[in-house]
């Protein structure tokens, strides 16, 4: 039953063609409603996420962004298509897949070591070896000397990297945040944004970011997918060519702009984004 | 105490640092106050029963009171009764306690139990529960396991109903990340519905720690051979008015003590949760 994610990550060559880590085929979402039938949440999507490639996936609020990102995370099973994690189904793939959302989630009655240990709980892992693994990633996200604390004596930035530390304490291959830091103000986000390029520059998951922020997409992403309003299905794939690390700074340049009024067009002609 | 709540609560939050030195002179005066008036009131209450001959077995006077306390403390009659009531008391609490904990887990949990049990629960519920003392002496008999019997019953109630609401509180956004996390049900339960249901739990037991006196003192109304309840009715037989009041006071205090006892332990239990820190009239005074 336990699987040990860092056996199959220490074989991991150093991807030299980004083979497909993450397989999405023909998967859609139809919720049964009471009241208004089936209500289609997200039309068939086909696509596929290179290993440690950075995947940004924008859209319309109720497009099924998070639909799928639920169904990728194994909270929610599709209607119908196949996902495949690294060769496993959605929801086999324990331990291997690291899940951050809007608000922190943390356990108010588990210090915050313990929150970043609670997946090593579930999995049954050396609790010893990988106490050093949580305040190595601990450190990462600039909170060491914070193990002992609790969730409420941390502000919400802080509180949501302890979230990121948490996803990252078994070794996932495959990161999923689903708004990371829509609730944070403006100036923590940007400094957030940095934080995860430096993070994804260190560690190399392969990570799906939802987002309603089109600037932030284009500063963190190899690929932006735009997806359609409801029944979502991904409408445009862009390449993301800038050089890294990107500093704020390039959100300033010519090619960034470019970038993201390409993708507000979309957006303007599909019938809008808000956020 | 809802006057001391909410004078508590009236006060400015936060003293501004030249006030935060007069502190201790505050809270001294704030003592003196009710000391004062303690005073004032047991006194005034001595002075009318004095002045208009009033009966003691109708209202007796403080002194009269005062010396039937130290009477009975002395003779060591009003200790055994207090430790009859108090263990079944204590009993009944932990039963009725642990064991609507239990079967409030398991209706949470499955869904045919919930089918099963909760009309009963319901039914049950809105039942004076007290009524059936007398159903219980006469099952159990006229020794302490009517007693336990009656005050488990009562706490068993609040801690059952409150357990079931604490395990479906748990957030929607924390069982999907567990879920992501690859958790199994048992693993969803002990690590985030019971613990989401600790301050209900808690919330329960200060309930019931209530109930358990109330339950058990009705039983020994009903029928016993010994406890404090059993006592009030022989000093009322005997129109001892002293005694009675001097055994109100001594259930006060045992009340109060249970209490007290109860809030360490939620404010122990739950250390993380802010909202279960505030002030205490109680333990302040």
């Amino acid at each position: 039953m336990v699987h040990h994610p860092h056996a199959a990550a220490s074989a991991r060559p150093d991807r030299p063609a980004a083979p497909a880590a993450i397989s999405i085929r023909a998967v859609s979402k139809t919720y049964r409603t009471r009241d208004h039938g089936d209500v289609a949440a997200l039309a068939a999507t086909t696509v596929e996420l290179g290993d440690g490639s950075f995947v940004a996936l924008v859209g319309p609020s109720g497009c099924g962004k998070s639909t799928l990102l639920k169904i990728l995370a194994g909270i929610q099973p599709q209607s119908e298509g196949e996902v495949l994690i690294h060769g496993r189904r959605a929801g086999e793939a324990r331990g291997d897949v690291g899940v951050v959302l809007q608000s922190p989630v943390l356990f108010p009655w588990r210090s915050i070591l313990q929150n970043v240990m609670l997946p090593v709980a579930i999995l049954g892992l050396d609790r010893a070896r990988y106490r050093e693994e949580a305040m190595a990633m601990l450190g990462l996200v600039e909170l060491q000397g914070f193990e002992g604390r609790y969730p409420r004596e941390l502000s919400g930035g802080m509180q949501q990297r302890a979230a990121i530390a948490r996803a990252l304490v078994t070794d996932p291959r495959l990161l999923l945040m689903d708004e990371p830091f829509g609730a944070l103000d403006a100036m923590t986000r940007e400094h957030m944004n940095v934080e995860l390029q430096r993070i994804w520059l260190e560690k190399r998951k392969t990570v799906l970011l939802i987002t309603h922020s089109i600037p932030e997409a284009v500063f963190l992403a190899d690929r932006v997918l735009v997806m359609s309003p409801r029944p979502g299905r991904i409408l445009e794939d862009i390449a993301i060519d800038l050089p890294r690390p990107r500093a704020m700074s390039v959100m300033g340049g010519p090619e960034f702009g470019r970038h993201v009024t390409r993708i507000r067009d979309f957006f303007l002609t599909e019938g809008g984004i808000d956020g | 105490m809802t006057a001391i709540d909410r004078r508590q609560d009236g006060r400015p939050a936060a003293a501004s640092p030249g006030q935060h030195r007069s502190r201790a002179s505050e809270k001294a005066r704030d003592i003196a106050v009710t000391l004062g008036f303690l005073v004032l009131t047991v006194g005034t209450w001595e002075v009318l029963v004095r002045a208009l001959h009033l009966p003691d077995y109708v209202v007796p006077a403080p002194s009269q009171i005062a010396m039937a306390l130290k009477r009975g403390l002395a003779s060591g009659l009003y200790q055994r009764h207090l430790g009859v009531t108090v263990y079944a008391a204590l009993m009944g609490f932990a039963i009725g306690s642990v064991v609507g904990i239990v079967l409030g887990a398991v209706i949470a949990s499955f869904r045919f139990a919930e089918l099963i049990v909760y009309p009963y629960v319901i039914m049950f519920k809105s039942m004076p529960k007290v009524a059936l003392a007398p159903l219980f002496t006469l099952w159990f008999g006229l020794g302490i396991a009517s007693k336990i019997v009656s005050s488990s019953i009562l706490c068993f109630f609040p801690l059952l109903v409150n357990t079931i609401a604490g395990l479906r509180s748990a957030d929607e956004d924390r069982i999907s990340l567990m879920r992501s996390m690859g958790a199994s049900k048992f693993q969803i339960f002990w690590y985030l519905r019971f613990p989401s249901a600790l301050p209900y739990i808690m919330a329960g037991l200060e309930l019931a720690v209530v109930l358990a006196l109330i339950g058990t003192i009705v039983a020994e109304f009903v029928g016993a051979h010994a406890g404090l309840g059993t006592l009030i009715q022989i000093q009322n037989a005997n129109m001892d008015g002293p005694g009675q009041f001097s055994v109100l006071i001594l259930l006060s205090v045992v009340g109060l003590t249970m209490n007290v006892i109860v809030r360490r332990l939620k404010k122990w239990v739950l250390h993380w949760d802010v909202s279960a820190q505030g002030s205490d009239p109680n333990t302040q005074i």
